[in-house]
């Protein structure tokens, strides 16, 4: 693996040209999960976007509205906050991403060594206490199979991303 | 410790595929991560066995944080120290957000600040 192997243009990324994916999440909203997702089916406190092969076979006609399935993109290329409370103030919003692992690359053992967004470096979005918590309009880099916003906890406030995609999966291998 | 060569030290290429997160990160907290590359001095003892070879950019998240960092280069560490050389006890308070860019072998992190180092090569 060498960084020039890098399959996306990071212009395409800045300025979001492979498309994104707004999440939102409200303080009195209720998210249930899928089979697939982290903490299975029930009632959840967050709502988790699903990429390339952590889908396992399920497609949007399985997404639930807590779990969301997006199986043509590998991974997301970055997570940009915009919450706001209930008058409009900015806020920072809770978050953990699971890293995919770049493929063919362990030999030399810079991307093993890789991390997941998450406190304790595991992701558990059903753990509150992992969330890293983002700034309004500060954005995080990286390549992510899974990625969970938190439920605010309050209940009048909304936690706001933009979450920009990877390549895609069937033209990246052409 | 080498000598900086300017502005073709790195490539553009290397520094905008790292800095986007493409080459994976650490998330650092409560550490004195030693990277284990080539730049590392005789007689330090990598963290964790790693193989990286430096950090091309370290981004405070969660919380603000007190970073201290040493370059692979002569003079550009990241510290308040005298002389402005990397001692592990003289780091600068970063707020949440900001993002520093270079190319170092060396991060201390302080307890409950979160930072995340991208990993160079």
């Amino acid at each position: 693996m060498s960084i020039r192997r890098v399959p996306v243009a990071n212009a395409a990324i800045d300025y979001s040209q492979a498309g994104f994916i707004i999440g939102i999440t409200l303080g009195a909203g209720s998210y249930t999960g899928h089979a697939k997702g982290f903490d299975g089916t029930g009632s959840q406190n967050f709502l988790e976007f699903l990429f390339g092969v952590e889908c396992s076979g399920a497609t949007s006609a399985d997404n639930t509205t807590g779990t969301k399935f997006f199986p043509d993109i590998p991974y997301a290329t970055s997570i940009f906050t915009m919450s706001r409370n209930s008058i409009g103030l900015p806020m920072s919003a809770g978050i953990q991403c699971k890293n995919a692992k770049i493929e063919g690359v362990t030999t030399f053992g810079y991307t093993a060594n890789q991390d997941n967004i998450a406190r304790s470096g595991i992701y558990d979005p059903d753990d509150g206490t992992n969330h890293i918590f983002i700034d309004y309009s500060d954005e995080i880099f990286g390549r992510f199979s899974r990625v969970a916003l938190a439920k605010p906890v309050l209940t009048s406030d909304r936690h706001y991303i933009r979450i920009t995609k990877g390549i895609d999966w069937i033209r990246s291998c052409k | 410790m080498a000598k900086h060569r300017g502005a073709r030290e790195f490539t553009a290429e290397e520094l905008s595929g790292v800095a986007l997160g493409q080459n994976g990160f650490k998330i650092l907290e409560g550490v004195d991560f030693i990277c284990g590359g080539d730049f590392k001095p005789s007689g330090e003892t990598a963290t964790g066995g790693n193989t990286i070879n430096y950090f091309i950019a370290l981004k405070v998240i969660d919380v603000d944080a007190e970073v201290e960092a040493r370059a692979v280069t002569d003079g550009d560490d990241l510290t308040l120290a005298s002389g402005g050389t990397f001692d592990g006890s003289s780091p600068v308070s970063l707020v949440n957000g900001d993002i520093i860019y270079g190319a170092f072998d060396r991060v201390e992190v302080a307890s409950s600040d979160y930072v995340i180092a991208y990993i160079g090569k």
